[in-house]
């Protein structure tokens, strides 16, 4: 057994849009497209770096079947600096890319192994003619995986064997927030002949287990403010046959950030506007010199309330605190302001008298409680605007969230309409 | 808020006119037209909200009978009266709020007495008249008319219509199923486009999938082409280098021609030899030349070395000459410095001689050399200059000093007569002013403090016999009535004995007239009781009686006896007041108001007599401690005299020490110590002038005995005075000369040596150089040097034709790049040179052919290769995918608005509904009880509809009306249950406000009036009503006047209880 390193990505999701952003600077806008590029090309600079033995990617290299000409070009051309540098890559199909996928005519370099999707195969990697690790993956047939892909993998037994990699794009225990293509469960992850398994699908990082190694290294660029934070990939040492480190590298090029900010400490709104740009110069510090694109979230209770849910403060706040930023470079992109704060006096306090509002607000607690009643909403108030299939299409159907979320900004709506001049 | 009363100081037609004792219930104003009724309406309003801004006509009420604008309302607390004055000024006036204990109140305690009520619901809510009572309008005022229909949606509240309005204008401009123009479908229309877009910029796979095939195929043909071209290059390079070397060629064959006829059978010469003979001749003639010039050289050196002349003795002496060259300079100076010491020397001696002189008889010149200027003797000098200087001015300042503050204690002493004179301007003063002010005390504050007790003793006294009067009358007139009734029901019993007599009188069977007389003389019998009853009051033991009997009479009789109580109680405290000022028990409020002038009139005077004996006191203790003082200042001036004594003795002691006259001041000893200074200082410079002189004239001594042996050893006279300097230069140049001409013979014979060297040198070259000739020539087995000459011409021709044949194959080589160069110039001496043109003209025919197809395909797959770089860098997907999902967040945003705007419309809906179902709001509930009560329930209730500025009544069988639907009367009485209600459930928030009401029955009937009247009386009940009227038919409506009930008359600017 010798020692060897490998990288384990997942999700590059090459030209992939960014979701949800509005951005209307022109180099901004260039720079969220170029943003899963400039990732990949990171990582395959890091792999050279780095000296790793091969490189792994589980699934979705691409963002869509109809992959576009000038990704698989950037992913060929990323695999021909690898084979520069005699650096092995291992790939299966996700859901994203599955292998029905269109494909243009890219023909990429000898370096690069992709798993078909008829059953797990396996390929020995070799150090100078003495094998090192087996790599076994499966690719997705189609967008729509249903088939349990870690099941078909080999059972354990106690014959001696190389180090043993599974490469899959899965998702395990029914993750929620992604789509429940390749399910699979721990049970079919610890009986395979696998030592560690390499997983794609769920775009939050995380080290499963350890025993064997089941891990998911997330995407490797943000796409929305659902994957903030730093995004990158494993890179997994192993010596006589045993993991002996797993370490995480950042790799995105734009890093989004939710900047969550209490209302509670302010009294005036120059304050708060002072108190958001000092959170934005924390994030600078704190990431590096990459573009940043972040979006607050008021919260707490404070004697701003009132005036935050006036129209048009909130948009006036946030060109406010965008003039400290406009000249950053490399840039920070304040996205938006959420309100989620509440106003001094309890909405409890609100409910509790006979007036309208308060009944008004009673109602709507009632309604809040209730999923029945919430679905009832969204079927007949909320069905001749969400209910098209092009909106549906668009934004995505609507769930419970969504409509507690439009409830809340209701309920601030009614406060501002029918509260006293001097609540 | 109770009213107690007020006072007015100027307002309108009042000028200083007061009342108090107004009644917490209901009070009745009554007056006539113009009486004033409306200006105490506005007195009111302005006392409690200002004064109006006299702009647009605004009535103000100025005074128009004297007194300042405005005046004081009293309210009744706890705690006692609180008073609130106000007078005209910025902001509604000035006001001032005094509570019972002294303590004052501002603007706000005002507001908060008014329970938040503005100026313009008082106006319309709590005062109003007639006018504002005949409309709605009057209460639909946005301001009233929140308070009075916005309950239910909380006080304060905004339009509930405007809410409506906004959110469904909003959800408009956001979405509507059908239409362009909102800004949601406007973005689902932009969406479709770009997700068009997307579909068609997929394709670009397809076309890059076609491209590749394509550059494969060109790439095929291009294979093939290529290697052709490769073959015709070849051939046309291959014909382009014969022709090339064609040339060299023709070169190589003419000289191969020409070396063919060269002898080959002299010797071979070196290509040098010809140079080498003419080189050798050039040298001989040379070195022939070099020894002709040696021999003149070393002629022309002899003939210089024999014309040189040298003096040895001369040199001989050089040393001593030089020396004394060297030397005369210094000789020269000491000859003056011996003239100068001299001269300097006479001068000193004679200025020391005058200063002995100066100095005084006993001064000579050793004892001046003995004086000592030391420093001790400086310092000692300096020591008592200063000693006497600082005693001297110290006794100046002291006595200074002394006369400025014996002038401080006489101008305060004049001060102290001054003030002493102003306090007995105060007039005479009680000896107790002299204690208080001794103790720091006020002695009038207990008199001030007794004026106000009685000032409030008296107005409670009046107010308990107010009070004792109005119980009294009272029950005086419970007593009469209980005495009538008595008298009612004996009569009636007399009246009905005397019919029950003659109803038996008739059956026992009298006669008609028996019982009729007994009927008639039982009438008559009460009505002279009932007449008697009626005119005379009710005895002492009725009284009493009644007392026992009926227990409301007892416990007003018992009320009755503890006010007496208080009022005794009263009465002695005052008295004991009186007593204690010394004064007669005041009975009016005026005598108070005096007392009170007096006291302070008298405290005024108290205080300026305490000024004044403050500042008295203040000087003298001022002339005290400037006495100290200057006590003090004679002290130390007479100090500063005996320092001053004593310095002096020891500046005698020191002059007589020092020898010298006593009489001496620091001054002039200090000139003589400067005096000996000098004298000792030119003695010790004439002393070194002395020393000088005698070392220059051994240095001039010196020279002239050096100078004379030099002249003895050349044998020369010594030379004379003057010439000694000339004699000295002359023997040096003589000197120099010599030495030169003997140091040139030295050289002149040195270089002929070189020159005979040199000579010998050339000659032995001289021969070498024609042996080595006669070498050269007989290597070339020539006889002559015409013979070698020839031989060398052939030698060098054949070399000549042997290079032209190496550069010809050379260049063929080159040209060709052909190895086998032998084999390559026979090929050549078979070719022509037109048969070489013609294969080149046909190779580059099919060159050209083949590069116009490649070109062509070269073009193609360049334009290929274009288009799939393009699609390979295109972002024009990505673009539009990140545009699609821009606008998808956009829709999402705008589409949770809607969805906000939706859900808040809806839940507000519900709200309404149920509201206005279930909860009307407080104020409409009570008018509507309070209606429905005063029209005997002929309307069952009012009805608000929720956020609209209106209201409905509601009749028992269900129909609705409006207000405008309803009789004058009628619509007045609802406005004023309206109001009524409004009041009632603000009192129940704790604001209770004064009711003011003017002339609000005169359109009623007489039933209305009778339940309107009930309704205000009612509503007295609870709050302060005061009620104008000049119609007195109306008071009847309210009964008579009671505690809860007062009434007053308003004539000619006169408010008096009836």
């Amino acid at each position: 057994m010798t020692t060897f390193s490998f990288v384990h990505a997942a999700d590059i999701h090459l030209d992939s849009p960014f979701a949800g952003i509005t951005a209307s600077a022109p180099h901004i806008r260039e720079t969220l497209i170029q943003a899963s590029f400039q990732a990949w090309r990171k990582l395959v600079e890091f792999c050279i770096d780095e000296r790793t033995d091969f490189l792994l990617l589980a699934g979705d290299i691409f963002d869509w079947e109809d992959r576009s000409v000038r990704a698989q070009l950037a992913f060929r051309d990323g695999c021909a600096r690898l084979a520069d540098h005699g650096i092995q890559v291992f790939a299966v199909h996700g859901n994203h890319d599955p292998i029905q996928g269109r494909y243009a005519a890219v023909e990429l370099t000898e370096n690069v192994y992709v798993f078909g999707s008829n059953g797990p195969e396996t390929r020995v990697v070799e150090r100078q003619g003495s094998p090192m690790a087996a790599v076994s993956g499966i690719s997705y047939q189609t967008r729509e995986e249903k088939r349990n892909l870690a099941s078909l993998f080999p059972a354990r037994d106690s014959s001696p064997r190389l180090f043993s990699i599974g490469l899959v794009h899965a998702n395990l225990g029914g993750a929620t927030g992604h789509a429940p293509y390749a399910p699979c469960t721990m049970s079919d992850l610890v009986q395979a002949s696998i030592d560690y398994w390499a997983l794609g699908h769920v775009h939050q990082r995380r080290v499963v287990s350890e025993a064997p190694y089941v891990v998911y290294p997330g995407n490797i660029q943000g796409r929305s403010f659902i994957e903030q934070g730093e995004r990158g990939v494993y890179l997994v040492h192993v010596r006589a046959g045993a993991v002996t480190d797993v370490d995480f590298r950042a790799m995105d090029a734009v890093r989004f950030l939710v900047l969550d900010i209490s209302i509670e400490p302010h009294g005036s709104v120059d304050s708060l506007v002072q108190d958001m740009a000092n959170a934005v110069y924390k994030a600078l510090d704190d990431n590096g010199d990459r573009p940043l694109i972040c979006r607050f979230t008021l919260s707490g209770r404070g004697a701003l309330f009132s005036q935050l849910i006036k129209p048009g403060v909130v948009e006036q706040i946030l060109d406010n605190v965008r003039e400290y930023f406009q000249d950053k470079d490399p840039f920070v992109w304040l996205e938006n302001i959420r309100t989620q704060c509440l106003p001094l006096a309890d909405i409890m306090d609100l409910m509790e008298s006979d007036g309208l509002l308060a009944r008004v607000l009673r109602d709507m607690a009632e309604v809040e409680d209730s999923p029945l009643a919430l679905s009832d909403l969204a079927e007949k108030v909320l069905s001749p605007l969400f209910g098209r299939r092009l909106v549906s299409g668009a934004i995505g159907k609507l769930a419970e969230k969504d409509i507690v979320d439009m409830l809340d900004k209701a309920r601030n709506l009614c406060i501002d309409l029918l509260e006293q001049e001097d609540a | 808020m109770i009213v107690e009363g007020f006072h007015i100081n100027g307002f309108g037609i009042f000028s200083q006119m007061e009342i108090r004792g107004f009644s917490p219930g209901l009070n009745i104003i009554l007056g006539g037209n113009e009486a004033g009724k409306s200006t105490i309406l506005a007195f009111l309003r302005v006392m409690l909200f200002g004064f109006p801004r006299n702009t647009t006509g605004t009535n103000t009420y100025p005074p128009l009978k004297g007194g300042a604008h405005g005046g004081s309302l009293i309210l009744a607390s706890d705690n006692g009266p609180i008073v609130l004055n106000r007078s005209p000024g910025a902001h509604g006036g000035n006001i001032s709020l005094s509570y019972p204990d002294g303590t004052k109140g501002t603007g706000d305690d005002l507001q908060r007495l008014l329970a938040g009520a503005t100026p313009t619901l008082f106006n319309n809510v709590y005062a109003f008249g007639l006018s504002e009572l005949q409309t709605i309008q009057s209460l639909t005022n946005e301001e009233v008319a929140s308070a009075l229909y916005g309950a239910s949606l909380g006080a304060g509240v905004r339009s509930l219509a405007a809410a409506r309005k906004q959110i469904s204008q909003r959800q408009g401009d956001l979405f509507k199923p059908t239409g362009k123009k909102p800004e949601i479908n406007q973005k689902i229309s932009e969406f479709k486009e770009n997700a068009a877009l997307i579909t068609q910029a997929a394709r670009d796979a397809d076309i890059y999938l076609a491209s590749v095939k394509a550059l494969e195929s060109i790439q095929q043909e291009l294979n093939s082409l290529n290697p052709l071209k490769i073959q015709l290059n070849k051939k046309i390079r291959f014909c382009e280098n014969i022709l090339g070397l064609w040339g060299d060629w023709l070169d190589y064959a003419q000289a191969l021609s020409r070396l063919e006829e060269i002898p080959q059978n002299f010797v071979q010469l070196p290509e040098n030899s010809l140079s080498l003979l003419e080189s050798l001749n050039d040298k001989i003639g040379s070195a022939t030349e070099e020894i002709l010039a040696l021999q003149e050289e070393l002629a022309g050196l002899q003939n210089l070395a024999a014309s040189l002349e040298v003096e040895t003795g001369l040199i001989d002496q050089g040393e001593p000459i030089v020396l004394l060259n060297s030397e005369y300079a210094g000789y020269r100076i000491n000859l003056e410095n011996v003239q100068r010491h001299t001269l300097q020397l006479d001068a000193k001696n004679a200025e020391i001689q005058s200063i002995c002189t100066s100095l005084g008889a006993g001064w000579t010149l050793e004892r001046l050399a003995g004086f000592e200027g030391s420093l001790f003797l400086k310092q000692d000098l300096d020591r008592h200059e200063k000693a006497l200087s600082i005693a001297a001015q110290a006794n100046q300042q002291a006595s200074s000093q002394v006369i400025l503050r014996q002038e401080s204690v006489d101008e305060i002493l004049e001060e102290i007569h001054r003030r002493a004179e102003a306090a007995n301007k105060a007039g005479t003063t009680p000896h107790a002013w002299e204690q208080a002010f001794q103790a720091g005390q006020d002695p009038l504050a207990a008199s001030r403090d007794a004026g106000n007790k009685l000032a409030e003793l008296l107005s409670r006294k009046e107010f308990l016999e107010q009070e004792l009067a109005h119980q009294t009358q009272r029950m005086t007139d419970k007593a009469v009535f209980a005495w009538r009734r008595r008298g009612y029901f004996a009569a009636v019993f007399l009246f009905g004995g005397a019919l029950l007599a003659g109803t038996g009188l008739m059956i026992y069977g009298l006669e008609w007239y028996a019982p009729l007389s007994a009927v008639a003389l039982g009438m008559i019998a009460g009505a002279m009781y009932l007449a008697r009853i009626t005119k005379s009051p009710p005895p002492e033991r009725f009284i009493i009686k009644l007392g026992i009997r009926d227990q409301e009479f007892a416990r007003m009789g018992t009320g009755i006896e503890a006010q007496q109580a208080k009022l005794r109680e009263i009465e002695e405290d005052m008295g004991r007041l009186s007593a204690g000022l010394g004064i007669a028990v005041p009975q009016t409020n005026q005598e108070i108001l005096d007392f009170i002038a007096h006291t302070d009139f008298e405290f005024n005077r108290f205080r300026s007599w305490m000024g004044f004996r403050t500042d008295l006191e203040e000087c003298r203790a001022r002339g005290k401690a400037a006495a100290k003082r200057l006590d003090a200042a004679r002290e130390t001036a007479m100090q500063t005299q005996i320092s001053l004594a004593s310095c002096e003795a020891a500046w005698q002691d020191w002059l007589k020490g020092q020898e010298f006259p006593t009489s001496l001041s620091p001054v002039s000893a200090r000139e003589a110590l400067s005096l000996m200074e000098t004298g000792a200082a030119l003695l010790r410079e004439a002393s070194i002038e002395e020393l000088q002189l005698v070392q220059c004239r051994s240095k001039v001594q010196e020279f002239e005995d050096n100078l004379r042996q030099l002249t003895m050893a050349l044998s020369l006279p010594f030379p004379k005075p003057g010439l000694v300097q000339a004699s000295l230069q002359e023997l040096g140049s003589r000197l120099d000369k010599s030495r030169e001409n003997q140091a040139v013979q030295k050289q002149v014979a040195s270089g002929m040596e070189t020159v005979e060297f040199k000579i010998k040198e050339k000659v032995s070259r001289l021969d070498n150089l024609n042996c080595e000739r006669k070498n050269l020539l007989a290597s070339a087995q020539a006889q002559s040097e015409q013979e070698f000459l020839e031989k060398c011409r052939l030698s060098r021709e054949q070399i000549s034709l042997e290079n032209q044949l190496e550069r010809a194959a050379s260049g063929i080589r080159n040209v060709s790049g052909e190895k086998d160069i032998q084999g390559l110039l026979g090929r050549l001496s078979t070719m022509s040179r037109d048969e070489c043109l013609a294969r080149l003209q046909e190779a580059n025919n099919e060159l050209k052919c083949t590069e116009d197809a490649l070109q062509d395909l070269t073009g193609k797959y360049a334009e290929l290769k274009a288009d799939m770089r393009r699609l390979a860098s295109d972002t024009k997907v990505s673009l539009l995918r990140t545009k699609e999902g821009e606008i998808a967040e956009q829709i999402k945003n705008l589409s949770f608005q809607w969805g906000a705007y939706t859900l808040a419309g809806l839940f507000l809906e519900r709200a309404v509904s149920f509201l206005e179902e279930e909860q009307q709001p407080e104020v409409i509930t009570r008018a509507g009880t309070l209606f429905k009560e005063i029209t005997d329930g002929r309307y069952e209730r009012i009805y608000a509809p929720l956020g609209e500025k209106s209201i409905e009544l509601i009749m028992t069988d269900g129909t609705r009306k409006n207000p405008e639907q309803l009789s004058r009367g009628t619509a007045e009485l609802l406005y004023l249950c309206i109001r009524m209600g409004y009041i009632q459930a603000r009192a129940k928030q704790g604001a209770n406000l004064p009711v003011v009401m003017d002339d609000v029955l005169v359109n009623f009937d007489a039933t209305r009036a009778t339940q309107a009247a009930h309704a205000i009386s009612g509503l007295a009940r609870g709050h302060q009503v005061f009620l104008f009227t000049c119609h007195k038919p109306f008071l009847k409506l309210f009964g008579n006047p009671s505690p809860d009930f007062h009434l007053y008359t308003l004539h000619q600017g006169k408010l008096a209880p009836a």
